[in-house]
């Protein structure tokens, strides 16, 4: 290991660390450990006041800067993590538990990628004209909206600010953002390596809890915009607050989406997409592909070799380059995936394998679940219909086409779906009749920059990782020019 | 539904409720991403019209939203305290530490393929 956290952060304002008001601070630990990493601010409303002034300033001139500059500086962010990508990927590991193959390949690549995407594209952020009659000339102009405020998630803490910083900064907004508290780490960092190149006051991170530090942020009204990712709950009471200052907002919040095996499948292509759906990040993925419809005729021979590759998965110490599966990101989320093992146990499920901590006392003191298989669920169960959030798939037999996809989109999210078949039209009507903001198609879980990323009905509204993000970002403004030569001769 | 309290989250809402006595608390079953079905204690939240009042103690009424409702409807339940902070909501009494848990009550397994609740 080459990198260690700072024994301590202070919030990042105004391009300069700066203490909180209250003095107290939070734990941060490593979840695969359970050690103390680090501690952060345990901030509150008057640290928020301060984030939202300094971005309110710093709008003045960010939000006048051409794109040609804010292209350059959104290239260099890139660079900038590049050169300490190794240094990202081990904070990352070691903040969220994660495995480093993952860190390293998936979550700082990415990021990186989304910053250079959004640098180009930015360029493409133009208004419209139209000649309304041989005098009047009208053309819009796409405008930044000032002081975004993000709240970020815990399970992929440098991926998803990447996703929610790039356009804000890309289309001229300054933002105040709020990691998780469990996982701060690498977002700080990022702000301190950026703290020569963004003018300060653009970008500003306050650390705290949800109601402490969240709440106040979501309702203040100095702030122009609203990104939220996480649970549904919260997201209501964050939309509550955008009515309240009458401010767009961004929601991407809960999903259990359904993966679907058609009998024509290619079994161990299937296999291992079923298991980058769920495994991936421990299932700690709003789209973790968890209720599995595995189909009759292939049932037992894909569980069969389902549950054997599951129970091979290396489990351990997530900074180890062969580590498959790591630690949960907290105690708390760990009990909460366990108490679901005993729920679905209740309910009838048969528990193939896993749902348990792991025996191997090197990893007694970390947050560790072995991978879960439930076969034998029913659509109805908890199971089938809670998000987990936590390694753990709940398999649905099927044999009726009709009745398959109903119960497929018989659930209150829409993040996303996957399939596998090598029967192109089935693909593509099965595809078209899932509500899901994302249709995998003989993968899983694949991500891109330029792949707009968001829900359908309660996972929540507005699209990221895209084009269409910067219009979530800017306004319009209207513009009339008159070129007439004479009054009108109306009054 | 029944919904019960243990002494420990009386006690706790009770301490909440004291340092907000103005303000409009309510509890709501939350779903999805993070934190689970847990109880998620809020200021000021409003109530919609479609969430269901399960039970109240100290002028906090729980709710459960309508996606949620059906899935513990006809489980008999109680709000507890856990120790160790909640994982990530706006949830009041996670500064402390603590955070609230809906447990079911229910004990005995169910018949294979179906579903928990008998309503």
């Amino acid at each position: 290991m080459s990198v260690t956290a700072p024994r301590e952060y202070q919030h990042f304002i105004k391009g300069a660390w700066r203490k909180s008001e209250s003095g107290k601070t939070l734990d941060v630990l490593n979840p695969a450990t359970g050690e103390l990493l680090t501690r952060v601010p345990a901030g509150d409303a008057r640290d928020v006041d301060a984030a939202v002034a300094a971005a309110r300033e710093a709008f003045t001139t960010w939000g006048q800067t051409s794109p040609a500059e804010r292209q350059g500086i959104l290239l260099e962010i890139a660079n900038r993590i590049q050169k300490r990508a190794r240094d990202y990927a081990e904070l990352e590991t070691l903040n969220v538990g994660k495995p480093i193959r993952e860190t390293t390949n998936i979550d700082i690549p990415l990021a990186i990628d989304h910053y250079r995407y959004f640098a180009g594209v930015l360029r493409n952020l133009q208004g419209t004209t139209q000649t309304v009659d041989p005098t009047m000339l009208h053309l819009t102009l796409r405008e930044p909206l000032g002081v975004v405020g993000h709240i970020l998630p815990w399970n992929f803490p440098l991926l998803l600010a990447a996703w929610k910083l790039a356009p804000s900064l890309a289309s001229g907004n300054t933002v105040v953002m709020k990691p998780a508290e469990q996982t701060p780490v690498t977002l700080l960092e990022l702000a301190n390596d950026l703290r020569d190149l963004l003018p300060p006051g653009v970008l500003n991170v306050v650390t705290g809890y949800g109601p402490d530090v969240g709440a106040p942020l979501a309702s203040h009204p100095g702030v122009r915009k609203l990104s939220f990712t996480g649970e549904t709950t919260t997201g209501r009471l964050i939309l509550q607050y955008a009515s309240e200052n009458i401010v767009p907002a961004t929601m991407e919040l809960g999903g259990k989406s359904p993966h679907i095996i058609f009998p024509d499948a290619d079994v161990e292509r299937a296999i291992e997409g079923v298991m980058v759906g769920v495994f991936l990040n421990q299932g700690e993925v709003c789209s973790a592909g968890s209720r599995l419809f595995v189909h009759d005729a292939i049932y037992d021979r894909f569980m069969g070799k389902l549950v054997a590759k599951v129970k091979g998965l290396k489990i351990g110490n997530p900074m180890k380059e062969d580590t498959q599966l790591g630690a949960i990101v907290s105690r708390e989320q760990m009990e909460k995936v366990l108490s679901y093992i005993e729920i679905g146990k209740k309910e009838g499920a048969a528990l193939l394998c896993g749902g348990t901590r792991p025996t191997d006392p090197e990893l007694a003191k970390g947050f560790f679940v072995t991978p879960a298989v439930f076969g034998d669920v029913n659509n109805k169960m908890r199971i089938a219909q809670e998000e987990i959030f936590g390694p753990v798939v709940s398999v649905i037999r099927w044999n009726d086409y009709d009745a398959m996809i109903a119960e497929a989109n018989d659930i209150a999210y829409g993040l996303g779906a996957g399939l596998w078949t090598e029967t192109l039209p089935l693909a593509i009507k099965t595809a078209k009749a899932l509500q899901a903001g994302t249709v995998w198609i003989n993968t899983y879980n694949a991500l891109a920059a330029g792949a707009p990323f968001g829900g359908y009905k309660k996972s929540g509204f507005g699209r990221e990782c895209a084009f269409d993000t910067l219009l979530h970002y800017t306004q319009i403004k209207s513009v009339f020019v008159s070129t007439a030569e004479k009054p009108m001769g109306l009054y | 539904m029944e919904l019960r309290f243990t002494e420990k989250a009386r006690a706790l809402l009770a301490e909440i409720r004291a340092e907000n006595p103005s303000d409009i608390l309510v509890i709501l079953i939350g779903g999805g991403c993070c934190e689970n079905t847990a109880p998620i204690l809020m200021k000021n939240f409003r109530v919609g019209v479609s969430d269901r009042l399960l039970g109240e103690t100290e002028g906090i009424g729980v709710y459960a939203s309508a996606e949620v409702y059906p899935l513990i409807e006809g489980t008999p339940s109680v709000i507890d305290v856990t120790d160790g902070r909640g994982a990530g909501s706006f949830s009041l009494e996670i500064r402390r530490g603590v955070r609230l848990t809906l447990r079911s009550l229910l004990k005995s397994s169910g018949p294979p393929g179906r579903g928990p609740s008998p309503s």
